[in-house]
C-alpha cells in the first residue's frame, strides 16, 4: 500500500463519499503527520481521547504499538481491511511513511443490560436471559462452563450484515459428526443479511415444510447449558436474544427447566399434563365436531340433552362454529401480543365479556363451543415451547376438517398421519420422534425421571461420552 | 443396494404384533363358532402353535442367509428365473393381500358407521396414509408401529374387561364335543389371522437382537402375544354370547362393547371401532411395504425404488377396490387368500428350505 | 417434493368430500323409551315413543321434558317411516334406554318383532327390556310421574333396583337373535299400572321367547333373582316366626346346581344355597342373641327359605320356563343324559330340591 498519508485519506473519502458520519482527522504530533479515520456515529470519543490522542501527544516519537495501550489493537496492511473495520467501529490510524495502518478498537459500546427472561418465565432457578451482543451472550455462557471443553466457533453469515454467528458445543461430549455436519450446512448459508433465529433455522433445518419446529430456541444460557450438556449444540447470534439449540426431539419441547428444580413426580406430572394438552390442542375441537354431529351416542342421554339443547337455536352447523370460534381464539392471542401492555386489559374485558357471553346469548356458538375453544386454548399455551404451541393450534384446524368428513374416525385418520409424519421426520440424522420404549427411553421424555437416575446421556446426541454421572448418592454408603 | 437400518428385538416384537393383528379380531369368533362351535378358543389356541412351527420354519431359512433378506437370496437359492417368478409373487401377494384387508375393513366400517359415505372415499383416505406409512424405513416403521401399539393394548384391555358384565364358562363346555374334526377345520380358518409373522422373511438380516436365538425368542414373544390377544377373544365371546347369536353376529365384539356404559361414555364399540384403524392399518402398510421391497428386488441391481412402487401398489390397489363391493364376493376373495397365504407363508419357504438344505448338502458331498 | 404430493392429494380428498354421514344433533329426536303392543286386534304393531329433551336451556338451568309419540306399521322399520311422516326431525335410536312390551304382545312372538333391532346400526342393545301389563300409550304419555319425565322414573326404577339386586337385569341382546342363554327362558321385569303411575311387580315369566302368562310376584322374584345370579347386596329378606317379624340382610349369597342321576336317569337337581346375612331385625325387643339362639335363628330360617324357594322353583316349573338354565347345566355335565332327554317334557316334572343354609354373622350395629 502506498505509505502516504494523503493517498490513503484519497482511498477513504472514495469509499465513504457521502458519508456525513465519516471523520478524516488530521494531526500533526511532533512533525510527524497522522490521520485518524473514523465513523463518528460509532466510537467513543472519550475513549479515543483517553486512549489514542493521549498517549500519542505524550510520546509522539515512540512506535505507536508501545503507545497506545489498547486490547483491541491490529495492524494491516491492506487498505480494503482498513475499510471494513471502520464500518465495524473502529479507528484507524495512519502514520505517514508508515505502509501499514493500525486499526484500534475504541467503539461504543451500547447495549442493554442483562435482564430477566421475559417469555420463557420459570419459577426456581436462574433468572438470567440472553441479550443482542453475543460477546456478552458469549462471556454468561463461558462463566456457565468455565472449563475448555466448551468450544465457540464463530461464523460470519451475510454479505452485507456480517452477522456473527458462534456455535458452542461440549468437544468431550458432542458427537464430533454432528458439528461438522452443522458445519457443513452454516457454511452454505450465503445471503445478503441474516436473523436469527427465523432465517438461520428455515435455512439449516432437515423438512423444509414441516410445521413441526425442529430446533429449540431459548433465551435462557441455563437451559443451553443443559442441552450442551446433553452433546447438544448452541448456535448464538450477534443481534439477537434467542439461542437456537440443535439438533432436539420431540420430547424437548415439551420439556421446561422448571421440571428439574421440583421433586421428580411433579416434574413427571407437568410433563405428562403437557403431552396430554399436545393432543388435546388438536384433538378436542375435532372432538367436539365428531361427537356433535356425528357420534352422539358415545354420551349417555342426559349429557347429550344437555349438549342438544344448548346447540339447539346455534344458527351454524358444529364445523364453522368451531372453526370461527378458534380463529376467534387465535385472533384474540395475536391482538394480545401486538397490542400495547397497558391496553392489555382491554383484551381480558373484550375477550372474556363480548366472546363468553354475548356471543352464546346471541346464539352464535353454543355454551359447550365456548368451553371447548377456552379450554384448546389453555391446553395449547402449558407447552413450554411457543414455536410447539403454535403449530399445535395450526394443527387443529386440518383434524377440524377431516372430522367432520369422518367423525371420530376422521380424528384418528389425522393422528395417524400425524405420528406417521413425525416417525419418518429428523434432525440432523438423528430419528426425531422415537417412541419412548424402552426404560431408558422415557427417562427424560415422557416422566422426568429423578436425577440420579439420569446417569446416562441420550446416545443420539453423544455416543462416545454417556456417563454424566458418578456413583449418585455414594453417601449413602 | 437397498440400505436399511437395522431394528432391535423389541421393535421387531411391536412390528410382528401390530402386523399379525388384522380385522380378524373382530370375525374370529363368529368364523370359529362357524366351525368348531364353542372349542374356537381351542382351535385358536392350536392355530397360534402351529403358527410358531412356521416362524421356526422361517427362523431357520433366514439363518441360512443371515445377511440378506429373503427376495435376494431367492435367486441364488432357485436360480434367477424362478427367483424372479417368486418375487414377484411375492409382490403380487402382499398387494393382494393388502387390499383384501383394506376392503374388510371398509366393509365393517361401511356397515357399522358410514353408511353413506361413499366406499370409495374411506378406501382413498387408507391407502393414503397406509401408503405414506409404507414409504418409510423398516426402522421407522418400527417406530410407527410403536406410536401405535397403544391402541390394541387398549383394545385387548376393553374386551378383556369387558367380562365384567356377566359371562357363562359353561358356554365353553362341553370341551371337543364332536371330536377333533371341527376344531382342526377352525385351525386352518384361524390360521389365517396369525399371518404376519412372515415379515420375518425380509427382515431377519436387519433385526440386531443380539444372537440368532434372541430373535427367535423375539418371534415367539411376538406370537404369544398374539395368542393371547386371539384367545381371550374367542373366550369372551364365546362365553357371552349364544352359539346361535355367534353364527348370525360376524362381529361380536362390537355388540359386546356396546355393554360399557360409564357416567360420561358409552357406545365404546364405535371407540373401538374407530381405534380399530391403527391396528389394521399397521398390518396394511406392514403389507404394502413388503410388496415394493419384493418390487424392488425383481432385479439384483434393484428396480426402481420403493417409495415409486409403493404408491404404484396404492393407485392399482384403489382402482381395484372399485371392483370389490359386493360383501359376499369380498369374502369369497378372502377365503381364496386364506389358501394364498398359506402356499406363501409356508409352502414356498419350506420348499426354498428343502431345496438349499439339498443344495447344501449336495455341495458337501462335492 | 414427495410430500407435497401427498399433501395435495389430502387436500383434493378433503375438497371433493361431503359430510355424508352427518348428523344434525339440533335436529335428533332421542327416543328413550319405545313401547311396543298390537293395534286393536289386528297383527299391526302399535309403536310408543318417548322423546327426551331438555328444554329451555339456559346458563345453569334447564327442564327435562319428554314427548310422547304413537303411530303404527307392520313392523319397526314401518313404524318408524310412518312417524317420519308425521313428525319433523329425525328420530334416533342412538340413545334408547328401555324398550316396553305388552303383556298382550308378548305372548305372541315379541322376539321376531324385536330382532330387527339388531340391524340398526349403532342401536343400543343393551337397553332395557321389560313388561308392561296395562295400556302402554296411556302410561307413556304421562308428561310426568312424581315430578320425574316418564322415561327416567321408569327407567330409574330398573337401574335401582337391579343395583339392590332385587330383580334381574333384563338387556335386550339377551334374548334376541336366539338368545344368549341355553335356553331362550328369562323372566322380565314387568310394570303395572299403580295410582296414577307405574310400579314394579315382579317379573313375567318366558318360556321359548314367549310370556306365558305366569309371572312371579315381587317376593319371588327377589329369590329367583338371588338363585339366578346369587349375590350379596344387603338384600332385605324379613319373614315371621311364631308371630314376631324378623330380618336380615344378605351379605353373601353362594350357589351351586348339583345334578343327581340315577342310572342314567336324571333323578333330581338339588340346588344348594349358602347365605351369610345380618341379623337387623328379630322382635321387637333388642335382646341378647347366645349362640344358641343365634343357631336356632339360623335353621329356623333356612327351613324358611328352603320352603319359599321350592315354592318359586314351582311357580317356574309350572310355566315351563327354565329361568336358572338348569339344562345347561344338565348338557354341559350330563352330556349323554342330555341327548335322550326331552328337556322341555321333562322340566315341569323334575325334582328340584332347593337347600339353604344360613350364616348369621352379625346382627348389625347393635348387639
Amino acid at each position: 500500500m502506498n505509505p502516504s498519508v494523503a493517498a490513503s485519506e484519497q482511498f477513504f473519502y472514495e469509499q465513504f463519499s457521502g458519508q456525513s458520519d465519516f471523520q478524516s482527522k488530521k494531526l500533526l504530533i511532533g512533525g510527524i503527520e497522522y490521520r485518524l479515520f473514523y465513523l463518528n456515529t460509532l466510537i467513543d470519543s472519550s475513549h479515543v481521547q483517553e486512549f489514542i490522542l493521549k498517549p500519542l501527544l505524550s510520546k509522539p516519537l515512540n512506535d505507536v504499538r508501545e503507545v497506545i495501550s489498547i486490547l483491541d489493537y491490529e495492524e494491516t496492511d491492506h487498505v480494503e481491511e482498513a475499510v471494513q473495520a471502520v464500518v465495524c467501529g473502529k479507528t484507524v490510524l495512519h502514520r505517514d511513511g508508515e505502509s501499514k495502518l493500525y486499526l484500534l478498537g475504541a467503539d461504543l459500546k451500547k447495549e442493554r443490560t442483562i435482564n430477566i427472561p421475559s417469555n420463557e418465565r420459570i419459577l426456581r432457578g436462574a433468572n438470567e436471559a440472553f441479550i443482542e451482543n453475543l460477546d456478552t451472550n458469549l462471556n454468561l455462557m463461558r462463566k456457565l462452563i468455565p472449563s475448555t471443553e466448551l468450544v465457540v466457533k464463530t461464523y460470519t453469515i451475510g454479505r452485507l450484515s456480517k452477522t456473527k454467528v458462534a456455535v458452542m458445543y461440549i468437544k468431550s461430549v458432542a458427537d464430533p459428526s454432528l458439528f461438522e455436519e452443522l458445519d457443513r450446512r452454516l457454511l452454505s448459508i450465503d445471503s445478503d443479511y441474516t436473523e436469527s433465529p427465523g432465517f438461520i433455522d428455515e435455512l439449516i433445518r432437515d423438512k423444509k415444510f414441516s410445521l413441526f419446529p425442529q430446533l429449540l430456541i431459548t433465551e435462557r444460557p441455563d437451559r443451553a447449558r443443559a442441552y450442551l450438556m446433553e452433546g447438544k449444540m448452541v448456535i448464538a447470534t450477534s443481534g439477537s436474544p434467542d439461542a437456537i439449540i440443535l439438533p432436539v426431539t420431540f420430547w424437548s419441547f415439551f420439556q421446561s427447566p422448571d421440571d428439574y428444580h421440583i421433586s421428580w413426580l411433579l416434574g413427571t406430572f407437568f410433563r405428562l399434563l403437557r403431552l396430554a394438552c399436545f393432543l388435546l390442542t388438536i384433538g378436542l375441537p375435532a372432538f367436539y365436531v365428531s361427537v356433535s354431529s356425528f357420534n352422539p351416542q358415545l354420551l349417555p342421554i342426559n349429557f347429550v340433552n344437555t349438549l342438544q339443547s344448548s346447540l339447539k337455536y346455534v344458527t351454524f352447523p358444529p364445523l364453522i362454529e368451531t372453526i370461527a370460534m378458534m380463529l376467534l381464539l387465535e385472533i384474540l392471542r395475536e391482538a394480545t401480543i401486538r397490542l400495547a401492555s397497558p391496553a392489555g386489559q382491554t383484551i381480558g374485558v373484550v375477550g372474556g365479556i363480548v366472546i363468553g357471553t354475548v356471543i352464546v346469548q346471541s346464539n352464535l356458538a353454543s355454551n359447550t363451543m365456548v368451553i371447548v375453544a377456552a379450554l384448546t386454548g389453555l391446553a395449547s399455551f402449558i407447552i413450554p415451547s411457543y414455536e410447539m404451541s403454535s403449530a399445535v393450534r395450526l394443527l387443529g384446524y386440518p383434524a377440524i376438517l377431516l372430522s367432520s368428513v369422518f367423525g371420530l374416525l376422521g380424528l384418528a385418520f389425522f393422528f395417524m398421519i400425524i405420528f406417521i409424519y413425525l416417525c419418518q421426520m429428523s434432525t440432523m440424522g438423528q430419528p426425531y420422534f422415537s417412541p419412548p420404549f424402552s426404560l431408558s427411553g422415557i427417562r427424560d421424555t415422557l416422566i422426568r425421571s429423578p436425577i440420579w437416575n439420569l446417569k446416562k446421556r441420550p446416545a443420539g446426541t453423544s455416543p462416545y461420552n454417556q456417563t454424566r454421572l458418578r456413583h449418585p448418592r455414594s453417601w449413602k454408603r | 443396494m437397498m440400505r436399511e437400518e437395522s431394528i432391535n428385538g423389541r421393535q421387531l416384537i411391536t412390528l410382528t404384533v401390530m402386523a399379525q393383528l388384522g380385522t380378524e379380531v373382530l370375525s374370529l369368533p363368529h368364523v370359529g363358532a362357524e366351525n368348531a362351535r364353542q372349542d374356537t378358543w381351542l382351535a385358536v389356541l392350536i392355530s397360534g402353535v402351529a403358527a410358531q412351527i412356521g416362524i421356526l420354519l422361517i427362523w431357520w431359512l433366514g439363518s441360512r442367509y443371515p445377511n440378506r433378506n429373503f427376495y435376494a437370496y431367492t435367486r441364488e437359492v432357485v436360480g434367477r428365473p424362478i427367483g424372479f417368478v417368486l418375487n414377484l409373487l411375492y409382490g403380487c401377494y402382499y398387494s393382494f393381500s393388502g387390499l383384501l384387508i383394506t376392503a374388510l375393513y371398509t366393509d365393517i366400517l361401511k356397515r357399522w358407521m358410514f353408511l353413506l359415505t361413499p366406499r370409495w372415499l374411506i378406501f382413498l383416505m387408507l391407502m393414503i396414509i397406509c401408503g405414506y406409512a409404507a414409504t418409510s424405513s423398516l426402522k421407522r416403521m418400527a417406530f410407527i408401529s410403536q406410536s401405535f401399539i397403544i391402541f390394541p393394548v387398549i383394545c385387548f384391555l376393553l374386551i378383556a374387561f369387558s367380562g365384567i358384565y356377566g359371562l357363562d364358562a359353561r358356554n365353553l363346555l362341553p370341551v371337543l364335543s364332536h371330536g377333533w374334526a371341527p376344531v382342526i377345520k377352525g385351525v386352518y380358518v384361524a390360521y389365517s389371522a396369525y399371518i404376519g409373522y412372515d415379515l420375518l422373511l425380509y427382515a431377519y438380516p436387519y433385526v440386531q437382537a443380539g444372537s440368532k436365538k434372541k430373535l427367535l425368542i423375539a418371534m415367539s414373544v411376538a406370537n404369544a402375544l398374539t395368542i393371547v390377544f386371539y384367545v381371550t377373544v374367542c373366550l369372551v365371546c364365546t362365553t357371552m354370547f349364544g352359539q346361535k347369536q355367534l353364527i348370525i353376529v360376524p362381529e361380536p365384539i362390537v355388540f359386546i362393547l356396546k355393554n360399557y356404559r360409564i357416567q360420561v361414555l358409552q357406545s365404546l364399540d364405535i371407540l373401538f371401532l374407530v381405534f380399530y384403524v391403527f391396528v389394521v392399518s399397521a398390518t396394511i402398510y406392514v403389507y404394502f411395504f413388503l410388496a415394493s421391497k419384493a418390487f424392488v428386488h425383481l432385479r439384483t441391481s434393484g428396480l426402481g425404488n420403493s417409495y415409486h412402487w409403493v404408491w404404484a401398489i396404492v393407485t392399482i390397489c384403489f382402482a381395484a377396490s372399485f371392483f370389490l363391493t359386493k360383501r359376499n364376493d369380498i369374502l369369497r376373495i378372502a377365503a381364496f387368500q386364506d389358501q394364498l397365504s398359506i402356499l406363501a407363508v409356508v409352502a414356498f419357504p419350506l420348499l426354498l428350505l428343502l431345496i438349499s438344505g439339498i443344495r447344501s448338502a449336495g455341495r458337501h458331498r462335492v | 417434493m414427495k410430500r407435497t404430493r401427498t399433501v395435495v392429494a389430502l387436500v383434493l380428498c378433503l375438497f371433493m368430500t361431503g359430510c355424508w354421514d352427518q348428523l344434525q344433533l339440533k335436529k335428533l329426536l332421542f327416543v328413550d323409551i319405545i313401547g311396543i303392543d298390537y293395534e286393536g286386534n289386528s297383527k299391526q304393531l302399535k309403536v310408543d315413543y318417548v322423546i327426551s329433551s331438555l328444554r329451555e336451556a339456559s346458563q345453569g338451568g334447564g327442564r327435562q321434558t319428554s314427548l310422547h309419540m304413537k303411530t303404527t306399521g307392520t313392523n319397526l322399520y314401518d313404524a318408524v317411516s310412518n312417524t317420519n311422516k308425521e313428525m319433523p326431525g329425525i328420530l334416533s335410536v342412538l340413545e334408547t334406554r328401555l324398550y316396553l312390551i305388552s303383556s298382550r304382545f308378548a305372548k305372541d312372538e315379541p322376539l321376531r318383532h324385536l330382532d330387527i333391532a339388531s340391524q340398526f346400526a349403532s342401536n343400543p342393545l343393551y337397553a332395557y327390556l321389560a313388561v308392561y301389563d296395562g295400556d302402554l300409550s296411556e302410561l307413556l304419555s304421562k308428561k310426568s310421574m312424581n315430578d320425574q319425565t316418564v322415561s327416567n322414573f321408569l327407567i330409574g326404577l330398573l337401574d335401582d333396583e337391579i343395583r339392590r339386586g332385587e330383580i334381574p337385569s333384563n338387556k335386550l341382546l339377551h334374548y334376541i337373535l336366539g338368545g344368549n342363554q341355553f335356553m331362550n327362558d328369562f323372566a322380565l321385569n314387568r310394570f303395572e299400572p299403580y295410582r296414577d303411575e307405574a310400579r314394579l311387580a315382579g317379573t313375567a315369566l318366558f318360556s321359548d321367547g314367549r310370556y306365558t302368562g305366569k309371572n312371579l310376584n315381587n317376593e319371588e322374584t327377589q329369590l329367583a333373582t338371588l338363585i339366578e345370579s346369587p349375590s350379596g347386596k344387603n338384600q332385605l329378606l324379613s319373614s315371621q316366626r311364631d308371630g314376631k317379624q324378623y330380618s336380615v340382610l344378605i351379605q353373601s349369597a353362594k350357589r351351586r346346581f348339583h345334578v343327581l342321576t340315577n342310572a342314567d336317569k336324571l333323578h333330581e337337581i338339588e340346588i344348594s344355597m349358602q347365605l351369610q346375612v345380618k341379623l337387623v331385625e328379630d322382635g321387637s325387643e333388642f335382646k341378647r342373641h347366645t349362640d344358641k339362639m343365634l343357631k336356632d335363628m339360623e335353621t329356623f330360617i333356612a327351613a324358611d327359605l328352603t320352603t319359599r324357594t321350592t315354592k318359586v322353583m314351582a311357580a317356574l316349573q309350572q310355566a315351563n320356563c327354565d329361568f336358572l338354565q338348569l339344562g345347561h347345566e344338565v348338557a354341559v355335565f350330563h352330556p349323554s343324559l342330555y341327548k335322550n332327554l326331552n328337556w322341555r317334557e321333562q322340566y315341569p316334572t323334575l325334582r328340584i330340591k332347593p337347600k339353604v343354609t344360613v350364616k348369621i354373622l352379625n346382627t348389625a350395629i347393635l348387639e
